[in-house]
């Protein structure tokens, strides 16, 4: 039988940096292939390299070996409109401004299928969640009906439910379309879903669990939200809340794709029109969803050293962080720029971090650090809020929330 | 038979360039008044939201005074009134029309009919039109993000935040183009037809 897509003794430098060695991949058409690594192990690299992106779009990398894609070189096989890639970062990847634009571009009409719900259809491509975002990219991806389908890590943006869709439509197209689908995923119960498994490295399983966050009980009150109600273009997306956060507790607050968490998380930073009481007892370091959309392109030790209120060293946070200090901020993977952000929560030294979707990009021993991290930072009285479409994740917060549809709810 | 977006885009780009052309070449108080007739003509036609021109208006031109005067500061001359008045009804037309352009302009009708001419002049224009439209969620990202983790406490610290704001977005719209030109790289032969199987 001819293997279709075949990688042979692959080699992947950049700036002298070795990202993948002698690495080799046979695979068959019909079937779904779960790529699995450590964040920063060369999942995305590999993708661009199947997709013809590295070397004929990323100059910088010195590429070896031999890829081939159903008997083509993968620039060749791309330029047959054989190859879909769906990036890990969708949020400037589209081309129309909306929905609707992106459709047209594509000679689509929102009447051909159910692509996006009726009233998302002439939103700002801003204004859409990123796992909306993300949704609609996998959807147009589909569509296009390639030969090789290439997704970059859809479980940092899905929630549980859109999750088992987007894979279910996968493995029934690559067995229908006799085409391969490739998932790069750190979500563990992802294999049932695949064909074959294949491991960058020796990346963990269920590293995280049965390590619960426990509370400082110093017991003040650090933040107070009372009838508390959020606002984008005059329409409510924050039904009126109530909730309190006490020093050195950390809240998980769920939900699922646009339920409104992002839209919370800035209204407790006030930074958006919102209505109500709102207290707090310190100031407010907010890491946004999109990690890397708020820094300048400068090495990832002058990043650190602009928040450093700590006065630390910052060769020893970087290295705690599992950062490279002389890396340039947009060489991090998505993985590692929600890192930094969490290095700067630590270095400025603010009383309530919110962290919006905090395990977006990151395997599970990132995962593990992450909540060791939460938890230092909650022992020294530091008040964490966190929200998250992943429940495995969230079951770690002594508290949890339930946010559906604008409305808050107290979890059991 | 040409569709409904590339005649709108056509009909936009030649009214601005037809506008531009005359303030550029002459411009007096009649003139002005024939712009502004045209423009409110153009507003009511495409129902412009007169609340969101406004503001856009209010901050590019406040943007532009101050960068103006900072400028004849700079180069030790006095300011001259005159030739900033001027330069100002210059710039505000230029806004309104950038503002039309920007909000009713699509980028599917740009590829659309740019790519009938040639297809890197509809990718670099559809570009263009993209990046005017996401500049300002862009800059409101970062500034906001800065201005909440960034203690805004003196006059000092909001300046940097300015500073690092402005820093942040200019690279920023450079990552957002690379993002941008790797998408068109992977999907051009769906968009523009090019090569098929």
């Amino acid at each position: 039988m001819i293997k279709k897509v075949i990688v042979s003794n692959l080699s992947v430098k950049i700036n002298k940096k070795t990202i993948l060695k002698n690495f080799n991949l046979e695979l068959d058409s019909g079937s779904l292939v779960l790529l699995r690594g450590s964040t920063g192990s060369g999942k995305t690299t590999l993708l661009r390299v199947l997709s013809g992106l590295i070397p004929e779009f990323y100059r910088g990398f010195q590429v070896s070996g031999e890829v081939k894609v159903f008997e083509y070189p993968p620039i060749q096989a791309l330029r047959k409109a054989l190859i879909t890639y769906v990036p890990q970062d969708p949020y400037s990847y589209f081309i129309g401004s909306t929905p609707r634009e992106e459709l047209s571009l594509f000679g689509l009409h929102i009447n051909q299928s159910s692509i996006i719900d009726n009233n998302l259809l002439d939103k700002s491509m801003h204004e859409l969640s990123d796992g909306q975002l993300y949704l609609f990219l996998v959807k147009l991806a589909y569509l296009q009906k390639a030969k090789l389908l290439l997704l970059d890590e859809p479980t940092s943006h899905l929630d549980e439910s859109t999750y088992n869709y987007v894979m279910g439509l996968m493995k029934n197209y690559a067995e229908a379309s006799d085409s391969i689908v490739i998932v790069v995923d750190h979500r563990d119960d992802a294999a049932k879903y695949a064909d074959y498994i294949v491991k960058l490295d020796n990346v963990q399983d269920n590293c995280y669990e049965g390590l619960p966050l426990v509370r400082n009980k110093h017991g003040d009150t650090a933040l107070v939200l009372e009838n508390y109600s959020c606002f984008h273009d005059g329409q409510i997306i924050i039904n009126p809340i109530s909730l309190e956060v006490k020093r050195g507790e950390a809240v998980a607050i769920y939900g699922a794709n646009g339920s409104g968490k992002t839209t919370l998380m800035w209204g407790i930073a006030c930074s958006i029109n919102c209505k109500g009481t709102r207290r707090l007892s310190g100031k407010v370091f907010i890491i946004p969803q999109t990690p890397i959309y708020w820094f300048d392109n400068v090495p990832v030790a002058e990043i650190l050293q602009k928040f450093n209120k700590r006065k630390e060293n910052i060769k020893s946070v970087a290295e705690r962080f599992g950062l490279d200090e002389n890396l340039m901020s947009y060489n991090l993977s998505i993985g590692k720029a929600r890192l930094l952000s969490l290095a700067l929560a630590y270095l400025s030294n603010k009383e309530i971090i919110l962290i919006d979707e905090p395990t977006i990009g990151l395997d599970c021993n990132s995962k593990k650090s992450l909540l060791e991290t939460i938890q230092k930072l909650i022992d020294e009285g530091i008040s964490i809020i966190i929200t998250t479409h992943n429940m495995k994740f969230a079951l770690n917060f002594e508290r949890r929330y339930n946010l559906n549809k604008g409305t808050l709810v107290e979890m059991e | 038979m040409i569709d409904k977006d590339v005649s709108r885009t056509f009909l936009l780009i030649f009214s601005t360039l037809f506008i531009s052309i005359i303030v550029i070449l002459n411009l007096n108080m009649l003139v002005l008044l024939a712009i502004a007739i045209i423009a409110l003509s153009i507003s009511l036609l495409l129902r412009i939201n007169v609340k969101s021109m406004l503001k856009f208006v209010i901050f590019f031109q406040g943007f532009f005074t101050l960068s103006s005067v900072i400028a004849q500061i700079m180069v030790f001359d006095k300011i001259v009134y005159e030739s900033l008045a001027l330069s100002n009804i210059k710039m505000f037309i230029f806004v309104i029309l950038s503002f039309i352009f920007a909000k009713y302009v699509t980028t599917t009708g740009l590829i659309k009919l740019f790519k009938k001419i040639s297809v890197n002049a509809a990718v670099a224009i559809a570009l263009a039109v993209k990046f005017m439209k996401f500049f300002p969620d862009t800059w409101s990202l970062a500034y906001r993000t800065y201005s909440v983790n960034y203690d805004p406490g003196s006059r000092f610290s909001r300046i940097k935040i300015l500073i690092m704001s402005v820093k942040a977005f200019i690279n920023l719209s450079l990552y957002s183009a690379l993002q941008t030109a790797e998408s068109l790289a992977t999907r051009s032969t769906i968009i523009f037809g090019k090569e098929k199987k």
